[in-house]
């Protein structure tokens, strides 16, 4: 843990703001909240999603819980283990798995992900000679034998089983759950991890103008590169390198973290670029949020790359900076507006509890969260389609509101719908 | 008949919006009636927390709910009269009269551009719900129409786009999905799918 890296005071207020945030978007089953994301967005099912926004908290409780021995984060992590364990479906997948997507099961990578977190609680539980550990692990153990008899196709795992399409980034978090599940449940899972490992080595550009960066195979002719998933990608194989040097892998994490560290500026992180299209192949949208997931994936390479000091303090800061008193994060600039706006579109603002775990994961990485953090309102200019408006949030509700006071969007924190639901003509 | 993609924005759209004025009306159990095993589960996701019981027909079987949430489906039962029914594409084939108080459904509309290329397969659209509405003692009251065009000529600049530079089509396909849904009434006709809300006159 790189608990001695950083540790600033407004950090950890900052991040007991974002704990905070997170339990105002629970509900009975779980953790809520409509999805703003690059490629589609999720803003009227609201409800339950069992997707992997649970990695991220699962795992940041067990970072916090390992590092303070708080029986209170492990309580956390086990209550959000519940929530998965009651959420499986009777065919292995969970409840509405899909982020962006959802409503609908059978989500990728967010099923694995899910699982990457359980499998961790489970580890942490076995640990302690904690009997419970065997419910979230066989949870994890039911979803990954779905997910190995529907999307392996013998060279590596598909984006659907319609899909044969083989995304790194997919592969990358299965390989992460298998090598958990490999080391809890003694099974040799070696032939599907090695073929997810060669799905991932071969996505990455190897030089030119955005070597390091890992193309989303899924995008076809436009062959995109993601920062965050590229993020990902370096995760599986950190983990992998702690199990087995592999010098290909060593030469993927190099030239990664090069990518990533490209893409890092004062405020945000860049999507990514496009293969081609010069001289627009600069991607326009940034991510705040998901920025966290570039902080975690740099902090951990330190071992096998050198990752200049100044630049991870710089994302460090970022990152926890980016937390609103109201204890939420944006998830985005320019987003949904694609670059036509100064003002940012209700999308960009809109906080979004799978992205914003990945900042919570990444800063329980370096410090406990301040144990007073209070949420306040948050009243922000936003826009809709053109229209200028207000985006309001509090303990209850995220709301867009028009100038003339009108609500064009209200949603109550927990429930599976918005109240009022007015952005279309 | 036109087929129901599932999985398109469309679709899930509709669904969407149904499983919003579904918790809207607050109840906690319903019927459902789908024209097959796989809408009947692609609306079940949207399945609101306060729903405890769900009635389908007898063909409709192997629906998944996880287990420990204990929500019952079952068939409906002869002699019971549900408060809320949800017809996802039902009317579309079929001429299935309303039951309960209040009808949420959706249906493909001839009158679109996709009801025009297939119009040998789909003969429903606003005047002929309206028509049945009134006839079996609704009211329609909010409706939406989903793929209007304006969405539609926003995706052909879309399409265009994509032969020039990727970011282009990336800012007219967001400004494409911007406008994939409206209630305006010139929309409501020409759109390509109608989601509806039905209400029993008293």
């Amino acid at each position: 843990m790189p608990a001695e890296l950083f540790n600033h005071p407004q950090a950890t207020l900052a991040l007991g703001r974002l704990e905070a945030w997170l339990d105002t978007m629970r509900s009975s089953r779980g953790y809520t909240g409509p999805v703003a994301h690059w490629w589609d967005s999720c803003l009227i099912y609201c409800g339950v999603a069992l997707d992997w926004r649970y990695e991220g908290i699962l795992i940041g409780y067990l970072n916090l819980y390992r590092r303070s021995q708080n029986r209170r984060w492990l309580e956390k992590a086990c209550r959000a283990g519940d929530d998965l364990v009651h959420g499986q479906l009777p065919d292995g997948h969970y409840w509405n798995s899909s982020f962006e997507h959802n409503p609908q099961p059978g989500g990728t990578p967010h099923e694995a992900a899910a699982d990457i977190g359980l499998l961790e609680l489970a580890e942490t539980l076995k640990a302690e000679n904690d009997p419970a550990w065997r419910r979230y692990f066989e949870t994890a153990e039911r979803n990954l034998n779905r997910l190995l008899a529907v999307l392996w196709n013998g060279r590596g795992f598909q984006d659907q089983p319609d899909n044969p399409v083989l995304v790194a980034n997919k592969n990358a978090t299965l390989l992460e759950a298998l090598l958990l599940y490999q080391s809890l449940s003694g099974h040799d899972l070696s032939h599907y991890i090695h073929g997810a490992l060669r799905v991932i080595l071969s996505a990455q550009v190897r030089d030119g103008w955005r070597a390091g960066a890992t193309v989303h195979c899924g995008t076809f002719r436009r062959r995109i590169s993601f920062g965050i998933y590229t993020a990902r990608c370096m995760s599986a194989l950190i983990r992998l390198m702690t199990v087995e040097d592999n010098p290909a892998c060593r030469e993927f994490l190099a030239l990664a973290a090069g990518y990533l560290i490209r893409l890092i500026d004062e405020h945000s992180t860049l999507l990514g670029h496009y293969g081609y299209g010069w001289p627009w192949r600069q991607m326009p949208m940034r991510w705040v949020s998901p920025s966290g997931e570039l902080l975690r994936a740099l902090t951990l390479a330190r071992p096998w790359v050198d990752i200049p000091m100044s630049t991870l303090e710089r994302l460090y800061t970022l990152c926890w900076q980016a937390i609103r008193p109201s204890g939420s994060v944006a998830t985005a600039t320019n987003l949904a507006a694609r670059g036509t706006d100064s003002v940012p579109d209700f999308r960009d603002l809109l906080p979004v509890v799978g992205w914003c775990d990945k900042l919570f994961r990444a800063l329980s990485l370096f410090h406990d969260p301040a144990a007073t953090a209070s949420l306040m309102p948050l009243r922000l200019p936003c826009r809709w389609r053109g229209r200028r408006g207000w985006y309001v949030e509090d303990r209850e509700c995220i709301a867009l509101q028009e100038e003339s006071g009108e609500y064009r969007y209200l949603w109550r924190k927990g429930d599976d719908y918005p109240i009022i639901m007015n952005l279309w003509p | 008949m036109m087929r129901a993609e599932l999985f398109t924005a469309g679709t899930r759209l509709a669904f969407d919006w149904l499983g919003m004025q579904t918790a809207r009306l607050g109840v906690g159990s319903l019927y459902l009636s789908a024209p097959d095993c796989a809408i009947a589960q692609a609306w079940l996701w949207r399945l609101p927390q306060t729903i405890k019981e769900v009635f389908v027909d007898e063909t409709a079987t192997g629906l998944l709910l996880p287990d420990q949430w204990r929500i019952t489906v079952q068939p409906l039962p002869p002699s019971h009269s549900p408060f809320l029914s949800i017809y996802p594409f039902t009317l579309d084939a079929t001429n299935t009269p309303f039951q309960g108080e209040h009808v949420l459904g959706c249906l493909h509309n001839r009158l679109s551009y996709r009801g025009l290329l297939h119009s040998r397969e789909s003969g429903r659209n606003l005047r002929w719900l309206r028509q049945k509405a009134q006839r079996e003692g609704y009211n329609l009251e909010t409706a939406i129409g989903i793929y209007p065009p304006a969405f539609v000529w926003r995706w052909a600049l879309t399409m265009l786009a994509a032969r020039i530079s990727p970011r282009l089509e990336d800012y007219w396909r967001q400004r494409a999905f911007e406008h994939l849904a409206s209630r305006q009434p010139f929309a409501l006709q020409f759109s390509s799918i109608l989601a509806f809300h039905a209400r029993r006159v008293v």
